[in-house]
């Protein structure tokens, strides 16, 4: 605690004469860094041995017929699996046409969602006009719309299109007004002030202003996205990650239902990648942020 | 009350040189459901050109109301206001803001920041770019352009901020209490850099603050706020000599300007303290 306002109160001072005080920020910045960075590196570290002990104890237990293989096989026939599945070809299938099904669906809801949300934000006329529907389809649980899909569309792609739409929309939107609303109004009135108009107030203030919480609000819509495709594929499909681990189900086979979910949380981790780069593209001035 | 005669008090006419705003009769009604609060009553005044006007107050007189409706952002309900000669209608960006916030975009650096204005303007980049440096350089942030706000203290931000406004070559500065969220050191630094800075680009201002050191630091003429409903009670003629520094805040004269002010200030205050508690 002492520790931590000595730095700050030197930088206090030094701001007086006006210049270094950034410079310095940064450097004291740097400093707690390097000790995150080290304690980073050990909870990297606790983890992978975590990891490795539950394999070892997961391999353990069946082999030793401790567990039943109709509950559970070893990780290595997992592995045997998943490497037979990548081989042969279907895996790397599944995983590409759930992963093209997601990205129209979502790019779709992103782009309508984004859209309707700017201009619901910010009028009170057009919220209080959609107010009462948004209220209606809002609760809805994402996998409500499968049915309703199913009957519109009939089972393809333009009815997995639709669930991933249809199940991400209004959580996006909900979000996406809450992050336009939550611009401070202050640059609004700044960039009225230097002569703004009201368009491009929304293009300069009120779209870089809410994308922060639009990202993750979009980060969000998109782990939906893969809930909704999953399940559209176990309800009604011949391909994708959800018939696979379905099909699995159907043979009694634990090995390919395992490899699948196991896919499918790699792909998640992969989506939270993705995306902290982009917020390191495209949210740069929160990068170096010191409040 | 000794210093009253040897202070002399103003009609709210423009000082030297051609008004630039002229403000009649105006009057502000805020309402809030069946409530209404009278922020401003039949304020008048002029403001010459080139000259800083300091507006102090106690809290809630309509100070920041005032500079709102100069601005654009309130209409009045009564009266207008006008800046050579043309009414304020909307927002206008003649009258140029600085915000006791800084109000400085988070997502644009310190060069795209002070650039806004003109890039809303329409003009082009290379031109608005060298307009921008010139006045990065003006507030003595050369090396900072390509941080972001984020990334600098509070006296920085405002120096920005007031960088940001002047490349828009606004014809007033509005100031609304400014230097009230820097430390006491970093302020008396900006004070000395805004006059110097006037001085150099012959703006008009019309400053906000609660500190009546400050006010006599910087203005021409000072106005005292009456409690609500707002209206400028009394208007001083600050007769301190140029250039002023923080020395200047030991001279008699200094000690007995600030007295009247505060004689007016404290009565205000007063009054105000009294309608609140009678609430």
């Amino acid at each position: 605690m002492t520790e931590q306002s000595k730095p700050r109160l030197v930088a206090a001072i030094v701001d007086s004469s006006g210049i270094k005080a950034a410079a310095l920020a940064v450097e004291t910045a740097h400093l707690y860094r390097k000790s995150d960075r080290r304690q980073a590196q050990l909870a990297f570290g606790v983890g992978l041995l975590s990891i490795a002990a539950m394999l070892i104890i997961w391999e353990g237990m069946t082999r030793l017929g401790v567990i039943d293989p109709v509950i559970l096989v070893p990780p290595t026939r997992v592995l045997q699996i998943f490497w037979r599945q990548l081989v042969d070809g279907t895996l790397p299938l599944d995983l590409l046409l759930s992963t093209y099904r997601v990205l129209i669906g979502f790019l779709i809801s992103a782009v309508t969602a984004i859209a309707l949300g700017v201009v619901l934000g910010m009028s009170r006329v057009a919220q209080a006009m959609f107010d009462p529907i948004l209220s209606i389809i809002r609760p809805l649980p994402s996998l409500a719309w499968i049915p309703l899909a199913i009957m519109w569309f009939g089972i393809g792609e333009k009815e997995k299109y639709a669930i991933v739409f249809m199940g991400t929309f209004a959580p996006l939107l909900v979000l996406v007004i809450d992050a336009v609303e939550r611009v401070d109004v202050l640059y609004v009135k700044a960039a009225r002030n230097l002569g703004a108009s009201r368009a491009q107030v929304v293009r300069e203030v009120i779209l870089p202003g809410a994308l922060p919480s639009i990202m993750s609000g979009l980060k969000l819509a998109l782990a939906i996205s893969w809930a909704c495709i999953i399940s559209a594929e176990m309800v009604g499909a011949t391909s994708g990650l959800g018939f696979l681990i379905w099909v699995g189900k159907d043979y009694g086979d634990i090995g390919r239902v395992i490899v699948g979910m196991l896919v499918i949380s790699a792909t998640v981790v992969v989506i939270d990648a993705v995306f902290a780069a982009l917020n390191r593209m495209l949210v740069p001035w929160l990068r170096n942020a010191q409040a | 009350m000794i210093a009253e005669a040897q202070i002399s008090v103003q009609q709210p006419l423009a000082k030297a040189g051609e008004p630039i705003i002229r403000a009649e009769n105006l009057s502000m009604l805020y309402r809030r459901g069946d409530q209404s609060v009278e922020a401003l009553r039949g304020l008048n005044l002029e403001v010459g050109e080139g000259e800083i006007f300091c507006i102090v107050g106690s809290s809630g007189c309509g100070k920041s109301t005032f500079l709102n409706i100069i601005a654009g952002f309130l209409k009045p309900t009564s009266g207008s206001v006008s800046l050579r000669g043309s009414p304020i209608v909307g927002v206008d960006k003649r009258c140029g803001m600085i915000f006791q916030e800084y109000a400085l975009f988070p997502w644009k650096t310190v060069q795209n920041n002070v650039e806004f204005g003109l890039k809303m303007g329409g003009m082009p980049k290379g031109e608005r770019r060298e307009i921008a440096r010139k006045y990065i350089a003006l507030v003595g942030l050369n090396s900072f352009q390509d941080a972001y706000p984020a990334e600098l203290s509070g006296g920085m931000r405002q120096r920005v901020a007031l960088a940001r406004c002047l490349a828009n070559n606004p014809e007033v500065l509005l100031m609304d209490e400014p230097f009230a969220a820097v430390d006491a050191m970093t302020r008396q630094l900006l004070q000395d850099e805004l006059i110097r800075i006037v001085e150099q680009t012959r703006k008009t201002v019309i400053f906000v603050t609660h500190s009546i050191d400050e006010a006599l630091l910087l203005s021409h003429r000072v106005g005292v706020f009456s409690s609500r409903p707002g209206r400028l009670k009394v208007i001083l003629d600050n007769d301190l000599p140029r250039p002023r520094s923080s020395a200047s805040q030991l001279s008699p004269r200094f000690l007995e300007l600030k007295t009247a002010i505060w004689d007016v200030v404290q009565e205000e205050v007063r009054r105000q303290m009294e309608v609140m508690e009678n609430k």
